[in-house]
């Protein structure tokens, strides 16, 4: 069928060649060649709306003009050194503690959680405190942003508001990661 | 949100009173038009250049620098009487700058930007810019990535914003201006009848521009409309060098070039083979290629 095509427009350029000579690039620029514009952005038109919502990267409006919110619209999880960047956005100036326990298992490195981070201070403590149900519903009531990571865990930024000088713990449960105000944490286990 | 819409602003200001000295070669709907491009180059150089130079990547460090710019280029209007705008002029650079001003509203009002792995470690890239300054660390990063919009991007901390989020549609509409510009001047050279050059230019750029991957690119933060835009821009000006004997449009061409070499790791070297065609071209003097050449070839060998 194609091919049937492609002979039939041949023809025709050949005929018109030959009819009209020097003319036909005249023709070709002044009436075929707009046409074939005009329909070309008809279709592109058309298409739009279609091809956008086939596609994987989406355009869409955004929610906020935050950068978390263009992070969380991507389709591609975010790779784990994103991870210190961020934690600069929400904590910079802080200290925060990880347990020894956890600093293999999360691939988190001191040195750039102090810079990238922009902490004040990173310090490792011994604590092996395992996060009970109740208390990660308890936390996940209270405000925080939330980035799925590329490895299948989840890192739950707790941005509840709290003493701007509270020292900030790490805690893990199951696939889950919490960066929380030690504060909030203690006022947590005061009144569970 | 306001903020990053003056500063964007601004530097499309910028290039345009910087493009105003050539007004006397140059039509000034090029100007006009392109503006923002030199206007942001300016402010990639000057970051670069304070690398260099050892001093601070502030925000005041920033302002001292186009402060001095400024000076400069007014002796230089003062001198070559090319400050003075006639009511035509004036009145088509008041429009232009409404509509760079509109598009700016716009885009930061409906944010459809689009991310992708290398747009959040440009971002990132940017903000540690600001943060830490051209570290070491920074330089590694960056050997993977280009120059030009991570240092564009860290203006966003002197902005109190999380990320530029207007600068992409700000490259997007350069571009489909200087498209409507420079090829008007192409197929105007074919045809002999206006309307159907102006009728052909507005159609072929509504195609290209209705696409959906051009338009996509629009939102996508990420080097490839940046890298475009100044290639563009180094062709056609380089184009309309040699067919109306303009030397102005040369110094155009070289800072298309340079855009476009700081956009991408990659683009020096496609750079370098443009810039092989440009020094063997004879139309103009020895002399003026190499003034032409020369700033080029300088800034481009202390940034890579």
């Amino acid at each position: 069928m194609k091919s049937i095509i492609f002979l039939i427009v041949l023809s025709i350029v050949i005929i018109h060649t030959t009819i009209l000579r020097n003319k036909v690039w005249i023709r070709f620029g002044t009436m075929l060649f707009p046409l074939i514009l005009v329909v070309n952005i008809i279709y592109n038109f058309y298409s739009f709306d279609q091809i956008n919502k086939a596609k994987e990267w989406q355009l869409q409006r955004l929610p906020s003009n935050e950068l978390i919110d263009l992070i969380e619209m991507m389709p591609t999880p975010i790779k784990t050194p994103w991870i210190y960047p961020l934690i600069g956005e929400y904590y910079h100036g802080r200290t925060l503690s990880i347990p020894l326990n956890l600093l293999d298992p999360l691939d988190l490195s001191l040195e750039l959680l102090q810079s990238q981070g922009r902490l004040a201070y990173v310090k490792t403590i011994e604590h092996d405190k395992k996060l009970t149900e109740h208390e990660v519903e308890m936390f996940l009531r209270m405000k925080y942003v939330e980035l799925y990571l590329e490895n299948g865990e989840t890192y739950h930024f707790i941005t509840e508001e709290m003493g701007p000088n509270s020292p900030l713990l790490i805690l893990k449960h199951e696939r889950q990661i919490f960066i929380i105000p030690e504060d909030l944490l203690l006022e947590s286990e005061v009144n569970p | 949100m306001i903020n990053q819409i003056l500063f964007l602003f601004g530097l499309y200001g910028f290039g345009v009173y910087f493009g105003l000295i050539f007004k006397r070669q140059i039509p000034c709907a090029f100007i006009g038009v392109t503006g923002f491009l030199w206007g942001t180059l300016f402010w990639v150089v000057g970051g670069i250049f304070f690398k260099i130079v050892s001093i601070p990547y502030t925000p005041v460090s920033m302002i001292g620098f186009f402060i001095i710019l400024a000076v400069v280029f007014s002796i230089i209007h003062i001198k070559m009487n090319t400050w003075q705008l006639s009511r035509s002029e004036l009145t088509y650079l008041l429009l232009m700058a409404i509509a760079f001003i509109l598009v700016l509203v716009i885009a930061s009002i409906f944010n459809l930007s689009v991310g992708s792995t290398d747009s959040i470690a440009n971002i990132f890239l940017g903000r540690r810019i600001a943060y830490e300054g051209h570290s070491e660390a920074f330089f590694q990063e960056l050997s993977l990535l280009g120059v030009y919009l991570p240092q564009l991007q860290s203006a966003s901390i002197f902005l109190g914003d999380d990320y530029l989020y207007a600068a992409q549609p700000a490259f997007a509409y350069t571009f489909f201006l200087i498209y409507l510009y420079l090829s008007h001047q192409v197929i105007g050279n074919l045809f002999s009848d206006k309307r159907v050059a102006l009728a052909l230019t507005f159609l072929t750029g509504l195609v290209l521009f209705s696409t959906y991957y051009m338009v996509w690119q629009v939102f996508y933060i990420h080097n490839n409309m940046i890298s475009a835009v100044y290639l563009f821009v180094a062709v056609s000006t380089f184009w309309l060098a040699s067919i109306e004997d303009k030397y102005s449009w040369m110094i155009f061409a070289l800072l298309g070039l340079m855009g476009f070499s700081l956009a991408r790791i990659e683009t020096p070297i496609f750079a370098l083979i443009f810039l092989v065609i440009v020094i063997s071209f004879d139309q103009f003097s020895y002399r003026i290629r190499l003034i032409s050449i020369l700033p080029y070839l300088f800034i481009l060998s202390i940034s890579l």
